[in-house]
């Protein structure tokens, strides 16, 4: 990625004017489209006027508490959960320097999947939504190991993705371990694979605050984390305390994916594709301008892929994060052999 | 790992490989012992052939000493007169009295999942009855420890079920048996079924509440085809027995008349939606005819007692007949 590396102060002031614009406004409305039209499609078979209708008129009507009160939180969530595995992503990759790195690739996703299944074992009837604290639990003791293994210098790119990699398949084992052993958590099967069905408004109020605070936070330090790209001398000839951003930008992933998977279980590959095809986007340079398309981006896969569940397999659905790992498993190899011809 | 299918004279050698087998993942169990065939020794004198799912099976004489790997099939045993020697019962021995409503005395083989192989060997079973979905795969070396009959519990219609009380009979040595027990409840639920109002047009769900969804049991499940046989109409007509992730938007497009809603515990999509305006919009919901049911009973057992126990359930929440 020879122009998204280029220094990001003079060019940001510059670029700001040029490509004020760039592919933004489009993605935006795209999300827009999306966001509606995942209000009108759904397992009811609601003819799109009326559902338009329920959408628009606050009648108290059937069709109006079926839109509002069903389709709309989960396209909301999706738009939410989208963003967190996007930025969290694009965190991850900028703070260890590594193109393989997402929350998926690095266990998190799979950290905070093992400590919500531990707890269905042990406390059957907390639920998803009481699962919260230990999907943070479950995040964060992962995010904490990669991120002693990336600051401590020892271990290359490529070994911290093997390393990540190597997690994710400990965790998932152990996962797979509980699902057997105990009757309470093979419940949990849908719910592992990925998915926003029991979306509703209260699981949008458990994640709306982590990807405000930590969306507005990565926006507002944008200029200290993006010299996380840079090897950590040259930040600190910068005057940056590397030390001290470097575990900004962790705890910002832990928030965002633990969060994200807390109420939509491990999406996989959102955080991985969406943070490089941001990279490549004409505006791309920069950790803000990437950002800020992680956060218009990641949504729109996210409202899509859902869509595109619930159609495929009408009207019974197919977990969300079984569909961003079938179009997200093509796109990632594409931009890795593009990537090696450049 | 070859040396495992001669263990069988070296007695001493049990305990090691025992513990061998511990630290083995099941998939490599399977993989390691899969080599041998499945018939080691010649069908003894006087055996007959039992027809199943997987082939046919030579067993000899009246096998007493029986390993059910299906909850299914212990009823099915129940209702023969034998209590099987071990049981794949999820570690949970009270779902088994539950199941024939009084206390046997068994051994747990592990979970349906994944039946502990060992434990199987060590009961020195004379038959294996095995499900079709779950053991397909180590059917093989359950045969390698004893004569196995591979039967559809899991995805079962009532039908099915009912074919496999005869087929066990038949594997017990007498078949007959098996066609008086399936005649005698036959009897009993067409009594019932007469005591259900005539025209009724209301259609009938069963829907397991799951972390997040609902799992809708459709038309061929067991449930739906004891709907069917009650003379009532299943909500959701399908050959694939169960719809899972179902949303709740699915659910009310299904908009069952009388909905029958199997937990346990809470935390469940059913304590999730109960209270939004779009349930409340259900027919079943507006109705009253929303019955929490018990889910080993609705879901997991499968039998004709249990059968028994739909019906009576349905008169006794929908109709209020008392069973």
């Amino acid at each position: 990625m020879p122009t998204a590396d280029s220094p990001p102060v003079p060019v940001e002031a510059a670029a700001r004017r040029r490509i004020a614009l760039g592919p933004l406004p489009v993605m935006a409305a795209l999300l827009v489209v999306a966001v509606i039209a995942a209000a009108c499609v759904g397992a009811s078979g609601l003819p799109l006027a009326r559902a338009v209708h329920g959408l628009f008129v606050w009648d108290g009507s059937a069709d109006h508490e079926l839109v509002i009160g069903v389709r709309l939180p989960r396209a909301v969530l999706s738009v939410l959960v989208g963003a967190n595995l996007a930025v969290a992503g694009l965190l991850a990759q900028t703070l260890t320097r590594n193109p393989l790195a997402s929350p998926q690739t690095f266990g998190v996703n799979a950290g905070a999947s093992l400590a919500i299944v531990l707890t269905a074992a042990v406390l059957p009837s907390t639920g998803v939504l009481g699962a919260v604290p230990s999907a943070f639990a479950g995040a964060a003791g992962v995010g904490a190991i990669m991120w002693f293994l990336s600051l401590s210098g020892a271990v290359s790119a490529v070994g911290l993705a093997l390393a990540g990699i190597t997690l994710q398949l400990l965790l998932t084992a152990l996962v797979q371990a509980l699902l057997i052993m105990s009757n309470t958590t093979q419940d949990l099967v849908f719910w592992l694979a990925g998915s926003v069905t029991g979306a509703d408004w209260p699981k949008v109020a458990v994640v709306l605050p982590f990807t405000v605070v930590c969306g507005v936070t990565v926006l507002l330090a944008a200029r200290h984390l993006g010299l996380l790209e840079l090897d950590a001398t040259t930040g600190a000839s910068l005057g940056q305390n590397t030390r001290r951003v470097a575990a900004l930008a962790a705890a910002l992933v832990v928030l965002l994916a633990g969060s994200a998977v807390a109420v939509s279980g491990p999406i996989g590959f959102v955080g991985l594709i969406v943070p490089h095809i941001a990279r490549r986007l004409p505006g791309g340079a920069g950790l803000r301008r990437q950002a800020v398309l992680c956060l218009v981006g990641g949504p729109l896969l996210l409202v899509c892929a859902d869509l595109l569940g619930r159609v495929l397999a009408f009207p019974a659905e197919l977990p969300v994060g079984v569909v961003t790992a079938l179009l997200g498993a093509p796109v990632f190899l594409l931009l890795a052999v593009r990537g090696r011809g450049r | 790992m070859r040396r495992r299918r001669t263990g069988r004279h070296l007695r001493p050698w049990h305990a090691l490989l025992g513990a061998l087998a511990l630290l083995l993942t099941a998939p490599m169990l399977a993989a390691c012992s899969g080599g041998g065939s499945a018939t080691d020794a010649p069908p003894p004198a006087g055996a007959h052939a039992v027809r199943h799912l997987l082939g046919t099976t030579e067993i000899g004489g009246k096998p007493r000493r029986v390993v059910a790997l299906e909850y299914s099939f212990v009823q099915a045993l129940d209702a023969l007169g034998v209590s099987p020697v071990g049981i794949a019962d999820d570690n949970a021995p009270d779902r088994v009295t539950q199941l024939l409503g009084k206390k046997i005395d068994y051994t747990s083989v592990g979970t349906r999942l994944e039946p502990n192989l060992e434990l199987v060997s060590s009961l020195r079973p004379d038959l294996i009855i095995a499900d079709s979905t779950r053991h397909a795969k180590i059917y093989k070396q359950l045969s390698a420890i004893a004569p196995t009959i591979v039967l559809n519990s899991w995805e079962g219609s009532y039908q099915d079920i009912k074919d496999a009380v005869v087929t066990i009979a038949d594997a017990l040595g007498d078949r007959a048996a098996g066609e008086r027990v399936v005649q005698r409840h036959e009897k009993v639920m067409a009594g019932l079924a007469a005591r259900i109002p005539k025209g009724e047009r209301r259609t009938f769900m069963l829907v397991v509440s799951t972390p997040d969804s609902m799992t809708l049991h459709t038309s061929s499940s067991f449930t739906g085809s004891v709907f069917r046989t009650l003379g009532l109409t299943p909500a959701v007509t399908s050959d694939s027995p169960q719809e899972s992730g179902a949303g709740l938007e699915r659910v009310a497009a299904v908009n069952p008349g009388v909905l029958l809603v199997a937990v346990d515990g809470s935390g469940t999509a059913y304590d999730q939606w109960k209270d939004t305006p779009t349930w409340k919009g259900i027919a079943a919901v507006r109705d009253g005819q929303v019955h929490v049911v018990d889910r080993n009973q609705f879901s997991r057992f499968r039998g004709l007692r249990t059968a028994e126990v739909i019906a009576q359930t349905v008169l006794e929440n929908v109709y209020r007949a008392d069973g």
